[in-house]
């Protein structure tokens, strides 16, 4: 299947995490090329490189240290990628952080870094990067979202609530660039096997699993799977403004 | 760049930006009225603009020049303009006709304002700032 991303530049954030690393692999083998976006721990990030390196054999990728919370490392982060690959022709907001704790017991620090990285900091950046898109009348935008967005949620107020924004956004920018040659979707995300869903696995996970229908938890690859159709001009050239739930079917 | 230099690019743009088919554009025409651009098409214009002149159009620009001039005149008072606002409206923007500048107008008539001869009078004096900053 070609996905017609050969030769197009990637931004993608949270890429040292256990979605973002599969993102990462699955734009390389598509022949893309991809800017990690991360934040500055070195190990990861040394870990991020070695596990992309066999993929990225015949073509480029960057890793640019930066903190999304920070609006002028988000500049600095680009100013990076221009130099480097020019404009980012795909942005994948990917980065996201939950913390756990009853709304009522939720420090105010940990409501705002929710709000930041899983919501201003994507918004930030698709203002920083729809500039050029909207120069070239082309550009796809892809906001990795949650199922809990939407429903479920209890005790990730915070996050849900920010992963709802970005969902909304997502729609009204959709309406907004749609002209301009620019799609904007999200992908919704249900319980995948990565480390940030550990904990609820491990707590909840027998319980949860009846109530998905596929009876069973995601894997990363899946989501990059839906995430690498969203962004592909070929194969989703008239989709924007759809959340696409990667979720097995939860709740229905 | 001379004029017409200037205005031939400016051209490029407003096609580059909008949807305007055919039509001939020519210097009197209003962005929004005539050429029917809307917001997401000034933003457009804009990006198009700094890229071929390679100069900066800050978004806030017009309001703080605006501010600066009139000093502690208020320019408008809830959105509407004031009389002295709507004469130092008149004054910077001489090649707009004055019956498109009418009392009781609000802030938000602003951009109904700018011609294709207003923009080419802000790139040139943008061009002369940047030529003298270099020399």
């Amino acid at each position: 299947m070609d996905f017609g991303l050969q030769g197009k530049t990637v931004l993608i954030t949270g890429a040292t995490g256990g979605i973002g690393v599969e993102l990462s692999k699955g734009f390389l083998r598509e022949g893309a090329r991809v800017v990690a976006f991360c934040r500055g721990n070195e190990q990861k990030i040394r870990r991020w490189e070695n596990e992309v390196d066999e993929v990225s054999r015949e073509v480029d990728w960057l890793v640019v240290s930066a903190d999304i919370e920070k609006r002028e490392e988000i500049i600095k982060g680009l100013e990076l990628t221009r130099e480097k690959f020019g404009d980012p022709d795909i942005l994948i907001n990917n980065a996201g952080y939950e913390y756990e704790r009853p709304f009522l017991m939720m420090p105010e620090d940990e409501i705002r870094k929710q709000l930041n990285i899983n919501f201003l900091g994507p918004t930030f950046l698709m203002q920083e990067v729809m500039r050029g898109m909207v120069i070239r009348k082309s550009g796809s935008i892809v906001n990795i979202s949650t199922v809990a967005a939407r429903r479920f949620g209890r005790g990730i107020s915070a996050y849900a609530s920010a992963k709802s924004a970005l969902e909304r956004l997502t729609k009204i920018l959709a309406v907004e660039v749609g002209r301009k040659g620019i799609r904007v979707n999200a992908v919704a995300p249900g319980l995948i096997e990565t480390r940030m869903s550990q904990g609820i696995i491990l707590r909840r996970g027998d319980q949860i699993i009846k109530e998905i229908a596929l009876e069973r938890f995601g894997k990363p690859l899946e989501v990059v799977n839906a995430a690498l159709f969203l962004a592909s001009d070929e194969m989703a050239s008239y989709i924007t403004g759809h959340v696409l739930a990667v979720d097995g079917g939860i709740g229905l | 760049m001379n004029d017409s230099e200037i205005f031939e690019k400016i051209c490029e743009c407003v096609r580059a930006a909008g949807d305007i088919g055919d039509l001939e554009i020519t210097p009197d025409l209003s962005v929004i009225d005539d050429l029917g651009m809307d917001s997401i098409d000034l933003v457009d214009f804009t990006f198009q603009l700094e890229q071929t002149f390679s100069i900066q159009f800050p978004l806030d620009e017009m309001e703080e020049r605006t501010s600066r001039e009139m000093g502690d005149v208020p320019f408008e008072i809830d959105s509407v303009l004031t009389p002295e606002g709507l004469e130092h409206l008149r004054k910077s923007l001489p090649e707009v006709p004055p019956e498109r500048m009418f009392e009781g107008m609000t802030v938000y008539d602003l951009p109904k304002l700018i011609a294709i001869e207003s923009i080419c009078k802000a790139v040139k004096e943008k061009l002369e700032e940047k030529s003298s900053s270099v020399s």
